[in-house]
């Protein structure tokens, strides 16, 4: 068994599989809002990076899609929600993504890097960096700090140290990074994603990355970053 | 696991690409695909060569969409990794994401079918380091 601390996450997710899949039904809000508007028109190829039970690729119609996750069971729970479409599982864990540069013209990472400890956080955006396409958008999210002023949620977390957490779903527990927006910027700045524009909603952050309009030449030099300005 | 992947997997360690493809059991899905051109960018996993090489078809693209890998190894000819896939799934997890019981287990199932190099020098696991070769 392995004792590294993502090794505990996963078996987690590996427990809880089935129940997250009754439980986590809707599609990110925030990504349905960005379809809604028009934003995913021309996706192509996309990485659904911590796909989870694959739920925000209800968001996604029609569109070819590689789901990935280092749960086997909530992999084993998108393949009973598949609905025939394009979608082609992988596991494998977000720090070392098993695709060749520059592949995807679109990454979603939902909900999946705060799972992660600072440093692995950071090495899982310098991935998506690695593999998304000089024309292609990007969207992260991660709980934010934030959370933590809910009293709700404080009787099912624990603090272990600075912005690591521990947070119950039911008798397990899970380990979480919270980080407030700036802190996520910073961090995909610093993963290379120095033209990303970060923003907080709801008890989320969000990092956003659209190249797909970009001059050639121009990927990654200018900050649009609104919280550099 | 389709054939399509291999046109975008690499070795999760060393991202080095393609990967080697060992199919042990496949079968054909009744699915329909109607892309109109060649769906792969660089390489044919099914053919093993690199699109420019080949003489590829949409309709040969459309019908390889159809088989279903339930069952085989990936493997890195620059660092001799292999990763199983099982029920259809490809597993490229890091060395320390691995269990040596599951994947040893596997490479005994399937010893026949795996390349000498891998099962006596395979990484992160092989039957040499246990005694068994």
């Amino acid at each position: 068994m392995t004792s590294d601390y993502r090794g505990e996450v996963r078996r987690l997710y590996d427990t809880i599989s089935e129940e997250f899949d009754k439980t986590r039904v809707r599609p990110d809000l925030f990504l349905e809002k960005l379809v809604d508007r028009g934003f995913l028109r021309e996706a192509g190829l996309i990485l659904d990076n911590g796909c989870g039970n694959c739920r925000n690729l209800k968001a996604l119609r029609g569109r070819t899609m590689v789901a990935g996750d280092f749960s086997r069971n909530m992999l084993k729970q998108c393949v009973k929600n598949a609905s025939g479409r394009e979608v082609h599982y992988v596991q494998y864990e977000l720090t070392h993504l098993p695709f060749r540069n520059r592949v995807f013209d679109s990454i979603i990472c939902i909900s999946a890097i705060h799972h992660l400890r600072e440093n692995d956080a950071e090495k899982a955006l310098r991935e998506m960096r690695r593999v998304l396409s000089d024309r292609g958008w990007m969207l992260a999210s991660s709980w934010s700090i934030k959370t933590t002023r809910d009293r709700k949620f404080l009787r099912r977390a624990r603090r272990i140290s600075g912005n690591y957490f521990m947070v119950n779903w039911g008798p397990h527990r899970r380990f979480y990074f919270l980080i407030d927006g700036k802190t996520f910027s910073k961090m995909c700045n610093k993963a290379g994603f120095r033209d990303a524009i970060t923003l907080e909603y709801g008890m989320n952050n969000y990092s956003l990355v659209d190249r797909r309009t970009r001059e050639a030449g121009a990927r990654g030099e200018a900050s649009t970053d609104k919280n550099n300005r | 696991m389709k054939y399509r992947l291999l046109d975008l997997l690499a070795c999760p360690i060393d991202k080095d690409f393609p990967l080697k493809l060992i199919v042990f059991q496949e079968e054909e899905r009744s699915i329909e695909f109607k892309h109109g051109s060649v769906i792969c960018e660089l390489y044919c996993g099914l053919k093993a060569a690199y699109v420019k090489d080949s003489s590829l078809s949409a309709e040969e693209c459309n019908k390889c969409m159809k088989r279903e890998i339930l069952n085989g190894i990936l493997i890195c000819s620059k660092c001799n990794r292999w990763y199983p896939i099982v029920d259809e799934i490809p597993q490229l997890l890091p060395d320390e994401l691995r269990e040596s019981n599951e994947d040893l287990s596997f490479l005994r199932k399937y010893a026949e079918k795996i390349p000498k190099n891998v099962l006596e020098e395979g990484k992160p696991f092989n039957l040499v380091a246990t005694g068994e070769r």
